[in-house]
């Protein structure tokens, strides 16, 4: 149980007060009941690169900072780029140790990559890594020796990482993979290495209890390299998928912060106590829908534009979803490189009477002739609540008849792929804060398998902007790829960025910047 | 009788053979895959990896070949969806806590259903049995998912009688038994009513209420027993479902089950959990029906143990 007093009610703060009076006051300040992050309880950075129960007990090279956009030191505590943009070399911090007492050094690294890339190991995310060196490679078993990896710890505390293109976003994107992992312990255990009884951490928090579907228990790593700033010294992580339990066991006083489901906003918004408790910020999720431009009638691109202008945007924020979401008419959302804000006017702005006069000049005047469009989405009741919107408001504006089609999620994806459907809904969650994690994985030919878009000329501004130097220059060239995307051929409409909504209780400092912060060391208690 | 059921227990084996291939083809016949993200397709070689790894790129009938070898020594193999755990370990740790759950909620049932039936039978048309059938159709039309967040909120929250959810002490039994009983006693209710219904009109209660038995006897010994048949047939896969999990109230009340297993593994295409779940709830659910069959020799002494 806590030893906080609940937000919202007396008695059992009286309680509670009691209860610290006998247990001893001193240990209320540092523990931290929290929910598990979408209920996953996956620990190994090798299958898994965001979640709780990793982000807080590995350490990658570099973390990276929203507030300042930066990228900042982590396991390395410095690090140089060459000339050429190809190779980096990392400084790996002193005198920092594992949690049994061994000594973290460049070759945790070295291993840890080598780990990602071996085909043996199957790692979901390998090809984040391909830009390294000889990776893709190893990872497709055209090269058997994973020590031919562009990744090597030249001694102790140097690392080189040597890249195959120079790429402005690679090191951000080391604040998600890469994290060191303790080879001698999963030489000695296997996949259950991460099991609390055999994990080996470096980072700030321990597992010292895992009982899956019930809770989780982190507890202060004495051996991190900033040990003395970690303020929680314990955070229990609570398995509840329902996201109205956990708001349930937030104002029962289990919980010291929890999401706020869609539902509950008006209620929290009007509670004279909770409301003070609530905050909303900008989160990091796109949510699109894709048009089918390798057949008719989206092949035209007038009729993927008059589509795109037929949709209220604001309607769907402001009345279906009602979650604070963001408006987008680009892909990137705000807080990651190559951000376009909707006021720099790039994108489709609702215009009824324009959607109608694209439709009529492809030759679908009033929507005659035009066949029935199939709207697809997985099945959810979000998604399906945002179709039958948008059904509406291309029925009305454009005098088509659209049919929604609700997917069973696991084969979803790739039969859309596949071009089963005219329009289908997708969504991403940034991996890494750079425009090159979504338009890269999304939409350029190479990988090219969620959209089915080809333009070359697209392709190539992604390129480019992968490898340019100068950040002026290669905002620039975000900027031009988005209005090709999705203004000029209109391949893909952006609906909305999400948000998030939380309520916190109101002696934690949960940091607000990044909006979606899980990185419990960073949170502390009032005094 | 033991012979009896010795022959029944190998019939067994042929079924859950049966249930296991055809599991075996179904799960791999769907389209859609174990790895693959929602949000894009995974890169080919990516896939090729994971299914390297899993064995999934050999032929379908190794694939079976290997995993019921390894299912008869009791490995139920790895989930796909995390590493570290394995379906032996899924089943073990949540399947008691499913179980428990599953009694209490077939014991709230049972216990609310059955009086509810009896005595709107014995007084039918009365203002009892118009009461008893709107709690019983009440009952059936409230699903769990709305049951269950009203409870937290009225008893829980506001009333602070009981724990919000989570498991581990009495209190935190009482509301998900609730949740998961009240559905069924509605329906237990109104298959006893109609069972009893039935058999009050029978020659030989008849028979017993002119030989002047008192009417309480007439019907919990001769009238009840008989009505019985039905409701025990209803209990025993009512058995097997509930003490298996039940996703939705184990998942509003935030309890340790096996319930979402097996769901998740479906929609998430995790062959072994899927195989393990479905095997699992096969061999509860054939060993309740025989245990209901037992049952029924001592309800009605007319009524054998057969073969088939």
């Amino acid at each position: 149980m806590t030893h906080r007093p609940p937000p919202t009610k007396r008695a059992p703060a009286l309680l509670a007060a009691l209860v610290a009076l006998i247990v001893g006051a001193q240990a209320t300040a540092q523990e931290l009941n929290v929910t598990l992050d979408q209920n996953v309880a996956v620990i190994d950075p090798t299958a898994n690169w965001l979640y709780d129960l990793t982000a807080n007990q590995f350490v990658p090279l570099v973390r990276f900072d929203f507030a300042t956009a930066e990228v900042t030191p982590a396991g390395a505590e410095s690090w140089t780029v060459s000339d050429d943009g190809l190779v980096y070399t990392f400084t790996i911090r002193d005198g920092w140790n594992w949690s049994d007492g061994t000594p973290v050094t460049a070759g945790d690294y070295e291993y840890a990559f080598q780990r990602i890339a071996d085909p043996a190991t199957a790692a979901p995310m390998a090809y984040r890594i391909y830009v390294i060196e000889n990776a893709e490679a190893i990872n497709q078993g055209q090269e058997p020796d994973v020590s031919k990896l562009g990744v090597r710890a030249l001694d102790d505390r140097t690392l080189e990482v040597r890249l195959i293109a120079p790429s402005a976003w690679f090191l951000s994107s080391l604040a998600s993979i890469g994290h060191a992992v303790p080879r001698w312990t999963i030489e000695a255990h296997g996949d259950a290495w991460t099991a609390p009884e055999n994990v080996v951490v470096n980072g700030p928090y321990k597992l010292v209890r895992l009982d899956i579907g019930d809770v989780a228990v982190l507890q202060a790593n004495p051996s991190y390299y900033d040990a003395d700033e970690v303020a929680i010294k314990e955070v229990k992580l609570y398995d509840i998928p329902q996201e109205s339990t956990a708001l349930a066991l937030y104002e029962d006083g289990l919980l010291h912060t929890v999401s706020v489901p869609a539902t509950d906003l008006d209620r929290i918004k009007n509670d004279p106590q909770l409301s003070a408790q609530f905050r909303s910020a900008p989160g990091t999720v796109l949510y699109y829908y894709d048009f089918n431009a390798m057949r008719p009638p989206f092949d035209d691109v007038r009729v993927r534009q008059a589509f795109a202008a037929a949709t209220d945007k604001q309607t769907i924020v402001d009345a279906v979803t009602r979650g604070g979401e963001m408006v987008a008419n680009t892909i990137t959302p705000p807080g990651s490189f190559g951000h376009v804000p909707n006021e720099a006017g790039i994108g489709i702005p609702y215009d009824p009477e324009r959607a109608r006069q694209l439709l009529a000049d492809a030759g679908y005047p009033g929507g005659a002739g035009i066949p029935t469009i199939t709207l697809a989405f997985n099945a959810s009741e979000t998604h399906s609540r945002i179709a039958q919107a948008i059904q509406q408001m291309w029925q009305q504006n454009l005098g088509v008849t659209v049919q929604l089609q609700s997917v069973e999620g696991a084969a979803y994806s790739q039969t859309a792929a596949a071009g089963a459907y005219g329009v289908w809904r997708m969504g991403w969650g940034m991996d890494y804060p750079d425009a090159n994690n979504v338009h890269a994985e999304l939409f350029t030919t190479a990988v090219g398998a969620a959209a089915l878009y080809h333009n070359p000329e697209y392709d190539r501004l992604i390129a480019e902007a992968a490898v340019e130097q100068d950040t002026e220059r290669r905002a620039q060239l975000y900027m031009e790829a988005e209005r090709l995307l999705v203004q000029e051929d209109a391949a893909v409409m952006p609906i909305y960025w999400s948000a998030e909504n939380l309520l916190v209780h109101p002696d934690l400092n949960r940091p607000n910047s990044p909006a979606y912060n899980r990185d419990f060391w960073t949170w502390s208690w009032n005094d | 009788m033991f012979v009896s059921i010795v022959r029944r227990v190998l019939a067994l084996v042929p079924v859950l053979f049966v249930i296991s291939v055809v599991t075996f083809l179904l799960m791999h016949s769907v389209p859609g895959s174990p790895f693959q993200a929602e949000d894009k397709p995974l890169p080919p070689q990516i896939k090729a990896n994971l299914e390297a790894f899993y064995g999934l790129d050999e032929p379908l009938v190794t694939q079976y070949l290997r995993y019921m070898g390894n299912a008869l020594r009791g490995d139920l193999g790895p989930s796909y969806l995390d590493r570290s755990r394995t379906v032996n370990d899924i089943i073990a740790r949540h399947l008691p806590t499913s179980a428990l759950l599953g009694v209490l909620g077939l014991g709230v049932a049972i216990l609310i259903g059955v009086p509810l039936g009896v005595i709107s039978a014995v007084r039918q048309n009365s203002w009892v049995d118009h009461l008893g059938m709107l709690l019983a159709v009440g009952g059936v039309s409230v699903p769990a998912m709305t049951l269950g967040p009203l409870l937290i909120w009225a008893v829980a929250l506001k009333a602070d009688l009981l724990p919000v959810a989570r498991w581990g002490t009495w209190q935190h039994a009482v509301l998900p038994a609730i949740t998961l009983g009240l559905g069924h006693a509605a329906i237990l209710a109104r298959l006893t009513r109609a069972s009893m219904l039935q058999v009050v009109h029978a020659d030989f209660i008849r028979t017993a209420r002119s030989k002047g038995l008192a009417e309480r006897k007439v019907v919990a010994k001769h009238a009840l027993r008989n009505a019985l048949i039905p409701v025990v047939t209803v209990i025993g896969p009512l058995f097997a479902a509930l003490v298996t999990g039940s996703m939705v109230v184990e998942e509003i009340f935030a309890i340790p089950g096996l319930g979402s297993y097996f769901v998740d593994s479906v929609s998430s295409r995790d062959y072994p959990v899927i195989m393990g779940t479905t095997l699992l709830y096969s061999l509860v659910l054939v060993i309740a029906n025989l245990v209901v069959d037992i049952a029924y020799t001592f309800i009605d002494p007319r009524i054998r143990l057969g073969d088939a």
